[in-house]
């Protein structure tokens, strides 16, 4: 996304040279990268001569924004809750480094 | 006699919850006891409140306040003395408490219909919306009409797997209308915020109908483990305190998931479900009865305020 925000628009080999050089993979990682982004909506793509150009959907300001933290500013946990129910559901400051020990523990179940 | 058998039950169904183990229970059952839980309390504290103007003037204990007379000539007040805005204050106070509620989720839903309107950028997977914001969010947003959304950053932060199950979660809320009974149990907690362990049993509902919602999408073939993994995800990254909510329910529902399936309920524990639910109904019709009744015996004979 950064190099997409950088170049305003590119193709699959515009991106990819964009890219630090040790995160260029191969063309085809990049391709499928850029066509995962497009289907999960952050990106559009528009066909131009033999292949596509990707366009970020959100500029950077818009991912850096906060909106999220703005508009819910203010409004009580509970409330929060009712209109907005989240994955999270509630947490405590105090629960985060046994989650941290949790998602290590999450992460070696899902090894085959 | 009925009265205190009444009250003796509804109190042993009150704290009976809090002394099992319903994390075990099917979530669906768990969820309607402690939403029972917590109507039962909002009866409780109404039935308080309606003690309190029924039985304190028998007591004598106001008799001081007799010869204070409120001046409001032509308006309610009218004939009414001080004795009586004692005995109303329990009441004016679950009124209150029940009006910033409702006030404070009028205004939590709309802040979310803005968010809609001003930071979605379009379709996500699996028909969400997408948020433009870094934070990471996945969520089901609006009452009338709940959509899942998802933001920006957990499109990024999230792989397939993880993506996929917590946003068949949501829709688990959606499915389920987890919407109206947090609304039912929100407002039953703003009535009932004064009696002990309320805010205990509140947790706990939330906590029921999280694992309810994490059930739905175990039932859609999703490993626990990547659940288990999105959930830590999610709550370690997302930006605290913003999206900090409620309290202490996220690390026991991840433990859950990664110590596998729930061994069968006890059959009693599903039995209280319906008990409950029939207190719950059964308080609600008598109590307005029960406080007509008491009322009038209580103000027979008692001459109203004259200046």
């Amino acid at each position: 996304m950064a190099a997409l925000w950088r170049l305003g628009a590119g193709t699959v080999e515009q991106v990819r040279e964009e890219l630090p050089s040790r995160y260029q993979g191969a063309y085809t990682t990049v391709q499928t990268l850029l066509n995962r982004l497009t289907e999960r909506g952050l990106l559009e793509r528009t066909r131009e001569g033999r292949g596509y150009v990707y366009r970020p959907k959100l500029t950077e300001a818009e991912y850096l924004s906060g909106s999220i933290r703005r508009t819910l500013a203010g409004a009580s946990n509970s409330a929060r809750q009712a209109a907005l129910a989240n994955i999270i559901g509630g947490l405590r400051p105090d629960e985060l480094t046994e989650l941290e020990e949790l998602a290590r523990e999450a992460r070696e179940a899902r090894r085959p | 006699m009925i009265a205190i058998v009444a009250a003796a039950l509804a109190a042993a169904a009150i704290v009976t919850p809090h002394l099992l183990r319903l994390d075990r229970a099917p979530a669906g059952i768990a969820s309607a006891i402690w939403l029972s839980a917590l109507l039962l309390r909002a009866l409780a504290a109404l039935a308080t409140a309606v003690a309190v103007e029924v039985f304190v003037p028998t007591t004598g204990l106001l008799e001081p306040l007799s010869d204070w007379c409120l001046r409001a000539e032509g308006t309610i007040l009218s004939g009414h003395g001080a004795i009586d805005v004692v005995l109303a204050l329990p009441a004016l106070v679950l009124a209150g408490s029940l009006a910033i509620v409702i006030a404070g989720l009028y205004r939590a839903s709309r802040r979310v219909q803005a968010l809609l309107r001003d930071a979605v950028i379009g379709e996500g997977p699996a028909g969400s919306l997408v948020v433009a914001d870094g934070a990471l969010l996945v969520a089901v947003a609006g009452l009338r009409r709940p959509r899942v959304v998802v933001s920006a950053g957990a499109l990024l932060a999230l792989d397939d797997a993880e993506l996929l199950a917590a946003l068949d979660h949501e829709r688990g809320h959606i499915a389920l209308r987890h919407r109206y009974v947090l609304v039912a149990g929100e407002l039953a907690r703003a009535v009932a915020r004064f009696l002990p362990g309320t805010a205990a049993a509140a947790r706990e509902l939330l906590f029921s109908l999280e694992r309810d919602a994490d059930r739905y999408a175990l039932d859609r073939r999703h490993d626990p483990a990547v659940l288990a993994s999105a959930i830590c995800k999610s709550a370690t990254q997302a930006a605290p305190p913003a999206l900090a909510l409620g309290g202490g329910v996220v690390a026991r529902r991840a433990r859950l998931l990664l110590e596998g399936a729930a061994p069968g309920a006890h059959l009693g524990l599903i039995a209280l479900a319906p008990v409950m639910v029939a207190l719950v109904i059964a308080s609600a019709i008598a109590l307005p009865f029960a406080a007509h009744a008491g009322y009038h015996e209580s103000h027979r004979g008692r001459v109203q305020c004259t200046l």
